[in-house]
């Protein structure tokens, strides 16, 4: 009888929790029309911009998210708030993803719910969305360091964007050799190499862009293939005829538990996170440092954020920065995915992909590499808009004259140096 | 009236008619607030399509969950298969392989789980536990660094033909016929009412626990098919939520958690529908998903106590 009766309770709470959301939509449109409106009216709305804010007919896009983290809420924020009323956009969100079965379901709800364009960073999945997408009609755009490799001539099928795998080897290199080239001292160094091993490319890259950098630094030679080297599933040194004491340590998991050991050994004074190692590892990096009174130089890939504004502007027990190089993942990616969204939705559909009939590749800004305080600082100062990038760029590069190799030039202008003299002057 | 209400009340339909009943009244809620849209029959047929991974292998563990067993390591296992049927295809490149090898994995894995229970005489919940860690770490191993890309022209082409339709209602029918049908089905409920009571009166738990795993298996082997069909992609995180989707259809499909004679294998597919429904209408009426998940779960929870008394008696014909 009680369990009829708790289950007759279940029945009508789904009801209620139904006509709850139906409310909480009303109200959180008003709430969202109101914040739009005071957006609007404190963003940078120029006469210029309200025009062009009227000529764009109103989209929905739908973002598949592979992560709600930090990264994530500060894109959203944007979009919400700047991005969207600039280009007359609605977006919508998934719950994070990881796997193609869920990000299909997603893309099935959107397309259910009005959505006319799908943008997802889950990388592993984008040809296969892109499929759902063609079958749904919806255009797309897959954020990827790797290129599509099938359905590229689906007519809905955008582009890839995001920093090309090559480009995080680019800026670990551009790091590794400001923090350690021009001392002229002899280092042990050591790389974690992150997902390397479980083929995600980004980490790959990074580590065999560091392998690389250290090869010119100490114009050494490996006795193993850097790809080789770079996607080790288990704890290896990366032997080399000048014996400089490399080691590459995979995996993600329990960093300060496993990495520790091996820095109390004295071995190391240069740790390389290929993912952000500051918030596992930077306590216990501080603790070997006072114990073996040594200063050991980090460099992780990070996010603009305040424990990294913290260790940036800090100095360690040895009186050195906490960090001394950082990479920075581009976010430019998702910007262009939008406004290639935007442009298609307009009518410019071939402008925004490739002239022989497959999908574009944007690889836009490459990840920031940062090596002194002082960029930092100017990099992440809350005056500076998302993904360095104004509104005022943002709605140049919409029009039926706009090809993707334009925003593609936009984004890679986003160089550090560029960016910091654009936003210091 | 009083004592018809209560006859209701009290009625087998009724529990076993509920789930059903309120799905239907989510579906027509659903249909009134989108002005039609959600009852679009391609709407529906979507709905259908993203339940039919779920409603396949949480079809098959209603065979475990109806012992009063609870196996964590269904996602796992589904997970594991999916990756040999896939390494299968890529080999090969042809899908009655991949057909085969996905059920013999299948059932051989889900065999295997039963047989360490058994032996080892260890409570199924706590040999899953181990499996699930073992058989992921198996997936990791034959993935490597690379994820398994399927073909879209053979994923597609299936999903076309609507393979997963057609693999879900075969395993349905044949285990409906053998749960609800046969002396089988009536034996698991009964060892999942009273498991001392069951083996003194000549049902050895061991052999039907067995059984019961190795029709789950097929399940398991149909489910590793659609969704090689449905995702294309095979990742370590393939399959990362199929667990917990299970358990969460069981339930909401109104079975009971501790199995016995509240058991039934329509509550699977039901709870499945149940849970793609509700995403599929927030959604459509504008809710984020933040608020979604927590709507899901205050649902979970509810039925989860709702389920925790178990009747007590013993089987019947009719359940």
């Amino acid at each position: 009888m009680k369990k009829r009766m708790l289950t007759s309770a279940v029945a009508m709470l789904t009801a209620a929790s139904m006509l709850a959301a139906c409310g909480a939509t009303g109200s959180e449109s008003a709430a969202e029309t109101e914040s739009d409106t005071s957006s609007a009216a404190t963003e940078e709305a120029t006469g210029e911009e309200a025009a062009a804010t009227g000529e764009f007919e109103p989209m929905t896009i739908a973002y598949a998210t592979n992560a709600t983290d930090e990264v994530f809420a500060t894109m959203k924020d944007a979009f919400d708030n700047v991005i969207g009323p600039a280009l007359n956009i609605e977006f919508t969100y998934s719950e994070p993803l990881s796997d193609t079965g869920a990000l299909t379901t997603f893309i099935e709800n959107s397309y259910a719910a009005g959505a006319d364009a799908v943008i997802t960073n889950l990388s592993s999945s984008i040809d296969q969305a892109a499929g759902v997408c063609e079958d749904l009609g919806l255009y797309f755009v897959g954020i990827s360091s790797s290129d599509a490799v099938e359905n590229a001539d689906l007519p809905h099928y955008l582009s890839v964007a995001g920093a090309s795998a090559e480009g995080y080897g680019e800026s670990y290199a551009s790091v590794i050799k400001d923090v350690i080239g021009d001392d002229g001292e002899e280092h042990g160094i050591l790389i974690l190499s992150g997902a390397a091993a479980y083929g995600a490319t980004s980490f790959i890259e990074g580590t065999a862009g560091s392998l690389r950098a250290l090869e010119e630094v100490y114009g050494l030679t490996y006795t193993e293939d850097i790809d080789t080297l770079a996607t080790t599933a288990t704890q290896i040194d990366a032997e080399n005829d000048k014996g400089i004491k490399i080691t590459i340590f995979p995996g993600m998991a329990d960093l300060a538990t496993n990495v520790s050991p091996l820095l109390q050994t004295g071995e190391y004074d240069v740790v390389v996170g290929t993912t952000n190692i500051y918030d596992s590892l930077g306590v216990a990096v501080n603790e070997v440092e006072e114990a073996l009174d040594m200063d050991i130089k980090f460099i992780t890939r990070a996010t603009f954020n305040d424990a990294i504004s913290a260790a940036f502007n800090g100095t360690d027990s040895q009186g050195s920065p906490v960090i001394d190089g950082m990479v920075c993942n581009g976010t430019y990616e998702n910007v262009s995915a939008v406004i290639m969204l935007r442009n298609a939705f307009d009518g410019n559909v071939d402008n925004m992909r490739d002239s022989d009939g497959t999908c574009s590749r944007v690889p836009g800004m490459i990840p920031l590499a940062i090596s002194s305080v002082e960029d930092y600082n100017t990099l992440s100062s809350a005056d500076i808009p998302y993904s360095f990038v104004t509104t005022e760029d943002i709605l140049s590069l919409c029009g039926a004259d706009v090809t993707w190799q334009d925003i593609d030039e936009f984004g890679a202008s986003l160089t550090t140096e560029n960016i910091v003299a654009k936003f210091s002057a | 009236m009083q004592s018809t209400l209560l006859k209701v009340k009290e009625s087998r339909w009724t529990s076993r008619l509920l789930s059903p009943i309120i799905l239907v009244l989510l579906i027509l809620v659903f249909a009134i607030a989108t002005g039609g849209r959600f009852s679009n029959p391609r709407n529906l047929k979507m709905i259908l399509e993203q339940a039919l991974v779920v409603g396949t292998v949480a079809t098959g563990a209603v065979f475990i969950f109806a012992t009063g067993n609870v196996n964590i390591s269904m996602g796992a296992t589904t997970a594991l298969v999916t990756t040999i049927a896939a390494k299968a295809y890529m080999a090969t490149e042809s899908v009655p392989v991949m057909f085969l090898v996905a059920l013999v994995a299948g059932v051989i894995i889900m065999g295997l789980t039963a047989l360490l229970s058994t032996w080892l005489d260890v409570r199924v919940l706590y040999v899953t536990v181990v499996m699930m860690t073992l058989l992921s770490s198996i997936q990791m191993s034959i993935l490597g660094s690379a994820n398994i890309q399927l073909p879209y022209d053979m994923t597609s082409g299936m999903g076309d033909a609507n393979v997963p339709l057609i693999l879900f209602i075969v395993f349905f029918i044949i285990a409906t016929v053998l749960f609800h049908f046969t002396a089988l089905g009536r034996k698991l409920r009964y060892i999942g009412i009273n498991d001392v009571c069951a083996e003194l009166t000549g049902f050895k738990r061991s052999r039907y626990l067995l059984i019961a795993f190795l029709v789950a298996g097929v399940g398991v082997g149909f489910g590793a098919l659609s969704t090689i069909v449905r995702n294309g992609t095979i990742t370590t995180d393939t399959c990362s939520t199929l667990n917990m989707d299970c358990m969460l259809a069981i339930v909401l499909g109104g079975m009971s958690c501790f199995g016995g004679s509240r058991s039934n294998t329509y509550s699977a597919i039901v709870g499945a529908v149940m849970v793609t429904v509700l995403n599929n209408g927030l959604l459509m009426l504008g809710v984020s998903n933040t608020i979604l998940q927590a709507v899901r779960g205050v649902v979970f929870i509810i039925l989860v106590c709702a389920s925790q008394t178990r009747p007590q008696g013993l089987p019947s014909r009719d359940g």
